[in-house]
């Protein structure tokens, strides 16, 4: 019994997190930092603007998304060539005032249009990949005070997906922080 | 790093003193071993420095319009650049003097025999040729004028004061553009007048703004890398520096391949010439060196965040930049007087270079406030996205 008591206690399956309210955009990056020096990763903060620094305290890495886009840029501009030089040089070969079939610098055009073009397609799609949006539910909807985190209030999330979560330690741990509200975000 | 600014400005106006004795020695070298190719060399000198003033002009007038924090991290450069302007004009006086060296149709023997340049004299002659420049020059010395006095008065921003400057200096650039386009023709295009680009004003446009922008960014991180640990606020403006740096580049690099695309498909006797003595032969090289060293090299090193915010490697990249912006001036100017000449000799270019940028640099510290006061406040929040 008591094991069984100790699990629930840990990370209850039907948890997603434990949810902070701060009285202001300074405590919330105070709080953020806290988190993240004591150990916590898998958290997010909200708030009703962007708050300057609230990416570096929670310790937000640069994504791979350029990477991504570099590759669709890059993608997209030896399509765009090999698309021309097969027209014009191998299926459909036509002689236009003498000059060579392979006439590089009339691709160079297309092939620019085509690398951005491949470069912003790979830019939205790829953000929307890596950030996991269009999302039509979110955890965090089903608690009332939520609403506010567009308009007038901060918000810290430690996620109970997190190694380090503990629901009662956590909790603890967000009162230390200087939230003024706390409630537990069912999944 | 007050204490260490009066040190390092010293051993900047030793270097400005050598650059303008070991330049004036070239100089008179070439002024009596290769007189024939002296004031094309002198014209490339003249032409570069007074690109880089002219184009710091262009800078200072559009962050006026755009506003931003990446201008205020180098408005007190530009500006400095810009104020070396009446210099340039006292420089320009023996190019104004000296049209039948460099100009074709400056040569009444060459125009008698010429139909196209008999009808191109009204326009290209030297009496309205040296009225032009002095139009020009006093059209930059009003932006100038209005530049100290926006300084002066230092408006606050959104104020009727502020917008007054804003909208002058929207104006001002629009004629800026029309002078620098004008200017170009002249100056530049009528070295060889039977050939004629309609893009060629925007190229020597962008490149002035290009050399304008990427000397104060060269000037700033020297600034930068004194400090031993950069704080954020001036890594977020370098990082903007760079990407305006790689959208200049990318711009510069659009506006000159147009030029060149259009040229090469039409394959028009009279247009092609211009071409075909700069991408054969002996500029071969240059032109090729111009394709990778002023655009594809700095624009794949710029793609990156973090190479656009450390200052060393931003300020080797501006480096780069004005480097080879004096080559394409150079590229645009010496193929001219090919023919007929003995031989090319690179080094007249580059003490005559040398020569001027030592008075030029001299005036420009003058100007310049010391650089431990350009720094860039904490940005508010509501304007971080400036």
């Amino acid at each position: 019994m008591p094991d069984h008591l100790l699990l629930e206690a840990a990370a209850p399956p039907d948890v997603y997190g434990v949810l902070g309210e701060f009285p202001s955009a300074d405590q919330l990056v105070e709080a953020a930092r806290l988190a993240h020096e004591a150990g916590y990763r898998r958290m997010d903060a909200y708030s009703p603007f962007p708050v300057h620094g609230l990416a570096e305290a929670l310790g937000a890495r640069a994504t791979r998304l350029s990477f991504v886009v570099l590759l669709g840029g890059i993608t997209g501009g030896v399509l765009g060539y090999l698309l021309q030089y097969y027209c014009v040089v191998v299926s459909y070969p036509l002689n236009i005032g003498g000059r060579p079939y392979h006439t590089w610098p009339s691709f160079i055009p297309i092939t620019f249009e085509m690398t951005i073009l491949g470069a912003a397609l790979a830019a939205v799609f790829g953000m929307l990949a890596l950030n996991g949006l269009p999302r039509p539910h979110h955890p965090l909807f089903a608690v009332p005070e939520f609403n506010q985190a567009s308009h007038s209030r901060f918000f810290l999330c430690l996620e109970a997906r997190d190694p380090h979560f503990d629901l009662d330690r956590s909790q603890e741990f967000l009162t230390h922080a200087g939230a003024t509200y706390i409630t537990i975000v069912e999944s | 790093m007050s204490n260490i600014q009066p040190q390092r400005r010293t051993r900047s106006w030793l270097i400005a003193l050598i650059a303008i004795l070991a330049g004036g020695a070239v100089a008179w070298l070439g002024w009596t071993r290769a007189r024939e190719q002296f004031f094309y060399s002198y014209l490339v000198a003249w032409i570069f420095w007074t690109g880089l003033s002219v184009g710091s002009l262009g800078v200072v007038l559009l962050h006026n319009v755009t506003g931003g924090h990446w201008g205020y991290a180098i408005r007190p450069i530009a500006r400095a650049a810009a104020g070396v302007l009446p210099l340039m004009a006292i420089l320009f006086v023996p190019i104004a003097l000296n049209t039948i060296r460099l100009y074709e149709w400056a040569d009444p023997y060459v125009v008698e025999n010429d139909p196209a340049l008999q009808h191109k004299a009204p326009y290209l002659n030297t009496d309205s040729f040296q009225l032009r420049a002095a139009i020009y020059f006093a059209f930059w010395f009003l932006l100038l004028v209005l530049l100290a006095w926006q300084n002066r008065s230092a408006p606050l921003p959104d104020t009727p004061a502020d917008r007054r400057f804003r909208r002058l200096s929207g104006q001002g650039l629009a004629l800026h553009g029309v002078a620098v386009t004008f200017a170009s023709v002249d100056w530049l295009m009528s070295l060889e007048p039977h050939w004629f680009s309609s893009i060629y004003g925007l190229i020597v446009f962008v490149s002035q703004g290009l050399l304008g922008l990427a000397f104060a960014i060269f000037i700033r991180t020297i600034a930068d890398c004194r400090s031993a640990v950069l704080p954020a606020p001036e890594a977020n403006v370098l990082h903007d520096l760079g990407k305006l740096l790689l959208a200049f580049i990318m711009f510069w690099a659009y506006v000159a391949f147009s030029q060149f695309l259009l040229i090469w498909y039409g394959n028009l006797p009279e247009e092609v010439i211009w071409y075909n003595k700069r991408i054969e032969g002996q500029w071969a090289p240059v032109a090729l060196a111009l394709v990778a060293l002023h655009f594809a090299v700095p624009f794949c090193l710029l793609l990156s965040r973090k190479w656009k915010r450390d200052p060393r490697r931003l300020g080797a990249t501006a480096a780069l930049i004005i480097v080879m912006d004096w080559v394409y001036f150079l590229w645009m100017v010496e193929p001219t007087a090919e023919h007929g000449r003995l031989s090319y000799v690179p080094w007249l270019d580059l003490g005559l270079t040398a020569a001027i940028g030592g008075v030029w640099w001299l005036i420009f510290l003058l100007l310049l406030p010391p650089l431990a006061a350009v720094r860039v406040e904490p940005e508010s929040a509501e304007e971080r996205h400036g």
